[in-house]
C-alpha cells in the first residue's frame, strides 16, 4: 500500500488535438471491422466461391454437353459478370449489417457513440471496410468465373467504377442494420429485399426475357444498372450506356449516404 | 401442534413413454420456428420461388425438356424437395447450436425425457417445418405450372424421409458444432452442394458415364428422384432401392444421434 503511494504519478497525457477528420477514429473502426472478418475467413472467402461454382456448374449440366457449345456457351458468358456483381454487392451489404446488428445487440454501440467520431465518420469507416471486405470475398469468384467462362475485361476503367458502386450497398447495409432491432428483421430485409433485387436485376436473364411488370420492377432497381454496365466491361451485351448507369448508380449513393448520415447524426434506433 | 399443509403435489407417474414431456417438446420446437416464420418459412419460400423463376427464364429457351417431361414441371419437385431439406436441417440445427450457445440446452435435459423422446421432439420439429415450407412453396408454384400427381405413396414416402433424414444430421451436426460458424460451413460445405448435384436441375442419364455412377452414391438423388417420380411418373433410379436407402440411412442416423444423446457426447460435461 505505501509502496504505491511513494511511486511518482506520470503526468497526465495531454488530450489529443483532432483535426477536422479524426482518422485515427476512423482507421480504428476499420480496424475492428477487418479482425472481424479475418475471424470467419473460410465461411466469407470459401462458401461465395462454392456456391457461385455450383451455380455455374449446375447450368451447365442443366443445359447439357450437347448445347454447351452455341447458344449454352452464350448463357455462360452472359451470367458471369452478374455473379461477381451479385457476389460484391451482397456481400458489401451483409458485411455491414451483421456487424451493426450484432453491435446493438451486445450493447458494443455505445463504444462508438462515446468516442470523438462523428456520425460521417463512423458511416465511412463502417461502408468502406464492409467495401474491401466485399471485394475481397468477390476476388476469387471473379477468378473463377473469368477461368470458367473464358471472359476478361473489355473497358478495365469502367469495371473499376462499377466496383466502387459496392459502396451504395455498403451504406445500404448500414441503413439495414440500423433499421433492424433484431436477427429475423435482419433476415426479413435481407430475404424480401436484398436477395429479389440481386436476382431480378439481370444477373441470369436479360431483361427483355422477363414479364413486363417484373421488367419494370428491374428498370428502377439500382444493382440492374450496376450488372449492366459491370457487363459491358466485361464485353458483354449492354441495355444502358455506361456513362447512364454509373449517374444512376453515384446518384444512388449520395441520396443513401445523406440519409444514413442523418440518422446516425439523429441517434436513430442506436440512442435510446 | 399440528399444521395442516395442503395436499402437496404428487410425484407425476411417467409410463414407459413420457406423452406430456414429448409433446412439450415438440410444441416448443414448432413454436420456436413459428415465432419468427417470416424468416423461417415465408423467406425460404419467396427464395425457392425466384429460383424457380430464375431458371426457368433462363434456361426455358434453351432446355426444352428433361426426358420427355417439360423442364418447368421437372424442375418444381426437386426445388420443392431442396427447400424441404434445407429448412429441416436448418430447424434442427440452429435449435441446438442456439440451445447449447446460450445454455439453455439443460433446461432440456434436465426433464424426464429419454434420449429416444429428445430425439423425437427435436426431429418432429424439423419435420413439421421441413415439410410445412415445401408445401407452402409447392402450393405457390402450383399456382403457375400445372404440376401433375402420379404416384402419392411416394411423395408422401420422400418428403417425410427425406425432412426425417436432414432432421436427423441437424441434431448430429447441432450437437458436434460449438458456435454459430463450424454449422453454417456444414450447410454451406456439405448440405448445399450435396442438394445441388443431386439432380434437381438436370437429369443423372445427361451426365458423363462416371459421373453417373458417383451420382448413384449421393443419397439426396434417391430423395428427389423418388419424390419427383411422384409427380411426373418418370425416374432416373430404380425406385424400390431408393425407399430401401432412404430407409437405411434415417436408421443409421437415428442411432448415431441417439448414441451421442445417450453418451451425452458434448452436451453432458
Amino acid at each position: 500500500m505505501t509502496e504505491m503511494a511513494t511511486r511518482p504519478v506520470a503526468a497526465p497525457l495531454p488530450p489529443r488535438v483532432v483535426g477536422l477528420v479524426n482518422w485515427l477514429g476512423i482507421a480504428t473502426v476499420m480496424r475492428a471491422e477487418f479482425q472481424v472478418y479475418r475471424r470467419f475467413w473460410l465461411m466469407t472467402v470459401g462458401g461465395p466461391v462454392l456456391s457461385m461454382g455450383l451455380y455455374l456448374l449446375v447450368f451447365v449440366l442443366a443445359i447439357g454437353p450437347s448445347r454447351i457449345d452455341g447458344a449454352g456457351d452464350a448463357v455462360l458468358r452472359f451470367m458471369a459478370p452478374g455473379m461477381v456483381m451479385m457476389t460484391l454487392l451482397q456481400w458489401a451489404s451483409q458485411n455491414v449489417a451483421f456487424s451493426v446488428v450484432y453491435k446493438k445487440l451486445e450493447g458494443i454501440f455505445a463504444d462508438y457513440l462515446s468516442v470523438p467520431v462523428m456520425p460521417w465518420e463512423l458511416v465511412f469507416g463502417f461502408v468502406v471496410s464492409s467495401m474491401i471486405t466485399g471485394m475481397i470475398t468477390t476476388l476469387p469468384v471473379l477468378i473463377m468465373v473469368m477461368i470458367v467462362t473464358g471472359v476478361g475485361f473489355a473497358e478495365p476503367l469502367i469495371a473499376v467504377a462499377v466496383v466502387s458502386s459496392s459502396a451504395m450497398m455498403a451504406v445500404f447495409g448500414f441503413l439495414m442494420g440500423l433499421w433492424a432491432k433484431k436477427w429475423d428483421g435482419l433476415s426479413a430485409v435481407i430475404g424480401f429485399l436484398i436477395v429479389p433485387l440481386t436476382f431480378l436485376s439481370g444477373t441470369f436473364v436479360a431483361i427483355d426475357r422477363f414479364p413486363d411488370w417484373a421488367a419494370s420492377i428491374m428498370i428502377v432497381n439500382p444493382i440492374y444498372y450496376a450488372v449492366d454496365a459491370f457487363r459491358g466491361a466485361m464485353g458483354g451485351p449492354q441495355d444502358v450506356s455506361s456513362w447512364v448507369s454509373l449517374t444512376i448508380l453515384v446518384g444512388t449513393f449520395v441520396v443513401l449516404l445523406a440519409v444514413t448520415g442523418f440518422l446516425v447524426g439523429r441517434g436513430w434506433r442506436i440512442k435510446s | 401442534m399440528t399444521v395442516l399443509l395442503p395436499t402437496s403435489p404428487q410425484p407425476r407417474a411417467v409410463g414407459s413413454i413420457n406423452w406430456i414431456g414429448l409433446k412439450t417438446l415438440y410444441v416448443k420446437e414448432v413454436s420456436r420456428f413459428l415465432k419468427v416464420f417470416t424468416q423461417t418459412v415465408a423467406a425460404p419460400v419467396v427464395t425457392t420461388l425466384l429460383f424457380y423463376t430464375i431458371f426457368a427464364l433462363a434456361l426455358g429457351g434453351l432446355v426444352r425438356d428433361a426426358d420427355g417431361v417439360p423442364f418447368l414441371e421437372f424442375l418444381a419437385p426437386g426445388l420443392v424437395m431442396m427447400a424441404l431439406i434445407q429448412n429441416a436441417f436448418a430447424n434442427t440445427s440452429s435449435s441446438m447450436v442456439i440451445a447449447k450457445i446460450q445454455g439453455n440446452i439443460v433446461d432440456v435435459l434436465m426433464p424426464p425425457l429419454s434420449p429416444v423422446e429428445l430425439l423425437c421432439g427435436y426431429v418432429g420439429g424439423g419435420i413439421t417445418r421441413g415439410i410445412l415450407v415445401g408445401a407452402v412453396t409447392f402450393a405457390a408454384i402450383r399456382v403457375f405450372v400445372p404440376v401433375g400427381l402420379h404416384d402419392a405413396f411416394f411423395i408422401a414416402y420422400h418428403a417425410i424421409a427425406a425432412s426425417m433424414m436432414l432432421s436427423l444430421l441437424g441434431v448430429i451436426g447441432g450437437i458436434w458444432a460449438d458456435k454459430f460458424d463450424q454449422m453454417a460451413a456444414v450447410t454451406n460445405f456439405v448440405i448445399v452442394p450435396l442438394s445441388f448435384l443431386s439432380g434437381t436441375f438436370y437429369t443423372i442419364s445427361r451426365l458423363p458415364e462416371v459421373w453417373q455412377v458417383i451420382a448413384h452414391f449421393n443419397p439426396f438423388f434417391y430423395m428427389i428422384d423418388g419424390f419427383r417420380y411422384g409427380f411426373i411418373g418418370q425416374s432416373d433410379g430404380t425406385l424400390i432401392l431408393g425407399l430401401f436407402v432412404m430407409f437405411g440411412i434415417n436408421l443409421f442416423l437415428a442411432i448415431v444421434a441417439w448414441r451421442m444423446l445417450t453418451t451425452g457426447y458434448k452436451l453432458k460435461p
